[in-house]
């Protein structure tokens, strides 16, 4: 395939002639010659078409946000001598060159493999495909190339990091008749003491309480409450008004590490968790048991990306149609309009249990932008609205104001109880 | 051995000081002219040249750069048709520097990037190599052009090449024609080419 910088050589011989058979000048018909020699040499040795094969292979094709992966390429030429081949594997913007470079230009004789290796990491989770493999042929005086597609693309998975939420006082106050970890209000089995009965036949000897029994006269046995395991519903808010910050640091990334955490919290705790993401779509996981739902879970969450405009109204609507009443539903989101706070109001109307759960977007964005007398004027004014907005939320619900750059797992720890609020 | 970071330096700085010596070049050139209209036209039309040179390369523009720098080779060309004169030895060094420098440009878009970037030893080694094979490619192009074009016209000037005659104008129109049947045929020779080279993989037989 010629390229235009052949085509204007051309052009400048036949100008050049025809201007000097013109103006019966032999000095400008001599100028001809240079674009003619160019031409000349490149057509000694016109770029071959690349036939080469290719392996590309990851060192690991599942990682975190952070991680590093090593790519490595192992081309042979299959095809006529190539005495200058540009190879391009690639990338997407989100994954960042660390080492080596996935862009080289190289001669491969025929028959010859090339090995090389480079180091990636991505800034942002979700699904990637690193490649295709693309290589151009091309003559050294850059008048004629040759294209092809070598290496299909590889998938890689980057999953978001994680909040770490060890000893964090989060669960469901309501319970399933399901075994778990939480206190319910039946008499079964577990460690909070209810109350002393008589004894039965067939009671644990371990349960006898020995001094109500002497006391009494009569065998007596401990009552305990059951632990049961209760539903908790995490509800992210990843709509567009929520991505405050830069493309790998903002409220709906933050959102994501924290709901991944809860999810892995309670999943613990011997709980069942569900999901709903308001984003571009709404979009829902039933609320399940164990470690496949976690994958489930974060399955959904590699894919937030913020956007949509939906009303945030109709995650009540999706709550109450398909997941069940008695649940702690778990809101992540910024809280940067007044649609949250009738969104929560609804959702504690039809008798839900509500915690908030809200990645601060002004601590987000303060560090970003260079101190100033206005912008910490601007500050102050705006951490009033939101603390006022806050204030009323918590008529209905408990908030967790927290600022991503801490760990969420210390203003949860501070909460004691989750109980009813007001 | 040369850092990576000075070899993409170079390779961006070539051509852009290649293009701005041969700016200078034509406004020297320029300056012995008396300032006629016809004077002031060309100088306007090269200072909008390397204008448009200079905008093109500050904004990432390169159909604006290249119109400048063509701009700027008509200017020379025209200037010394109409109110110089044309040195044959003198224009086609100013013409092999200007495709050199295109040259050198194409050169420094594909491989500055790329030495940029943290190579292994193998793999700067490969790029180094293919590099410098491509810069002496150019430079034989350019040798080839100067040199040939020099002894064509030396070949004239003796009298060796008779210039005003029928059989030089024949001439002339044959490596025409030659040219441009060359160009015609590069598809047919890279059909060939890769022919020939398909039948060699079916001939090496696999062990």
């Amino acid at each position: 395939m010629r390229t235009p910088l052949a085509s204007a050589l051309v052009g400048a011989t036949v100008v050049a002639l025809l201007a000097g058979l013109a103006l019966r000048s032999w000095p400008l018909v001599l100028l001809a010659i240079p674009p003619v020699a160019f031409l000349a040499l490149g057509s000694l040795e016109p770029p071959a078409e690349p036939r080469v094969s290719a392996t590309r292979t990851l060192s690991r094709d599942r990682l975190s946000v952070g991680g590093q992966v090593e790519v490595r390429l192992v081309l042979r030429n299959d095809g006529a001598a190539l005495g200058q081949l540009e190879l391009l594997d690639v990338l997407p913007p989100e994954l960042v060159l660390l080492r080596g470079s996935n862009h080289l230009i190289v001669s491969l004789a025929s028959g010859e493999t090339f090995e090389t290796t480079y180091e990636v990491r991505p800034l942002l989770k979700g699904d990637y495909a690193v490649g295709p493999l693309r290589v151009r042929s091309f003559d050294a005086l850059g008048l004629g190339v040759e294209d092809g597609v070598v290496a299909p693309p590889t998938a890689l998975a980057v999953a978001p990091a994680m909040e770490v939420l060890q000893r964090a006082q989060l669960g469901p106050r309501r319970t399933r008749p399901w075994f778990g970890h939480v206190t319910s209000r039946h008499i079964g089995a577990g460690s909070e003491f209810w109350g002393v009965r008589e004894y039965v036949p067939g009671d644990d000897v371990r349960r006898i309480n020995w001094k109500a029994s002497a006391r009494l006269g009569r065998l007596f046995s401990n009552e305990y409450q059951g632990e049961r395991s209760g539903d908790v519903i995490i509800v992210l808010d990843a709509r567009r008004e929520s991505a405050v910050g830069t493309l790998t640091d903002n409220a709906v990334e933050v959102g994501v590490r924290a709901a991944l955490g809860v999810a892995e919290h309670v999943l613990a705790s011997k709980n069942r968790v569900g999901l709903i993401v308001q984003r571009d779509v709404l979009d829902w996981v039933p609320p399940a048991f164990g470690r496949k739902q976690l994958y489930r879970i974060l399955d959904h969450l590699i894919h937030v990306r913020a956007g949509g405009e939906w009303p945030f109204g109709f995650v009540t609507w999706v709550l109450t149609r398909f997941f069940p009443r008695d649940a702690l539903v778990v809101l992540i989101s910024p809280l940067t309009d007044r649609a949250s706070l009738e969104a929560v109001v609804g959702i504690a109307a039809h008798g839900y249990d509500v915690a908030i759960i809200s990645p601060s977007p002004l601590e987000i964005e303060r560090r970003y932008l260079p101190p100033s007398s206005d912008r910490d004027t601007a500050y102050r004014i705006l951490r009033m609205e939101r603390e006022n907005l806050i204030a009323s939320l918590r008529r209905v619900a408990q908030v967790v104001d927290w600022d991503p750059s801490t760990p969420l797992a210390l203003p949860l720890r501070r909460m004691r109880t989750w109980s009813r609020p007001g | 051995m040369v850092s990576t970071r000075v070899t993409a330096a170079a390779l961006d700085a070539a051509p852009v000081f290649l293009v701005a010596l041969l700016s200078a070049w034509t406004f020297w050139d320029f300056l012995a002219i008396p300032a006629t209209t016809i004077a002031r036209l060309f100088l306007g039309t090269l200072l909008t040249g390397f204008a448009m040179i200079l905008l093109g390369l500050r904004y990432a523009m390169p159909s604006v750069r290249r119109a400048g720098l063509v701009l700027v080779v008509l200017c020379y060309v025209g200037g010394h048709i109409t109110l110089l004169p044309l040195d044959p030895a003198a224009a086609l060094g100013f013409l092999t520097l200007a495709l050199g420098a295109v040259e050198l440009r194409i050169l420094g878009e594909r491989f500055a990037p790329i030495f940029r970037t943290q190579l292994d030893p193998e793999s700067r080694g490969r790029v180094e190599e293919a590099l410098a094979r491509c810069v002496l490619r150019i430079v034989a192009a350019c040798a080839m052009g100067f040199f040939g074009a020099t002894l064509t016209a030396d070949l004239a000037l003796s009298g060796a090449v008779p210039l005003r005659s029928i059989a030089t104008a024949l001439l002339l129109s044959l490596a025409l024609v030659a040219v441009i049947l060359l160009l015609a045929s590069w598809p047919l020779l890279e059909r060939r080419l890769a022919m020939r080279s398909s039948q060699e993989t079916v001939i090496q037989t696999p062990k």
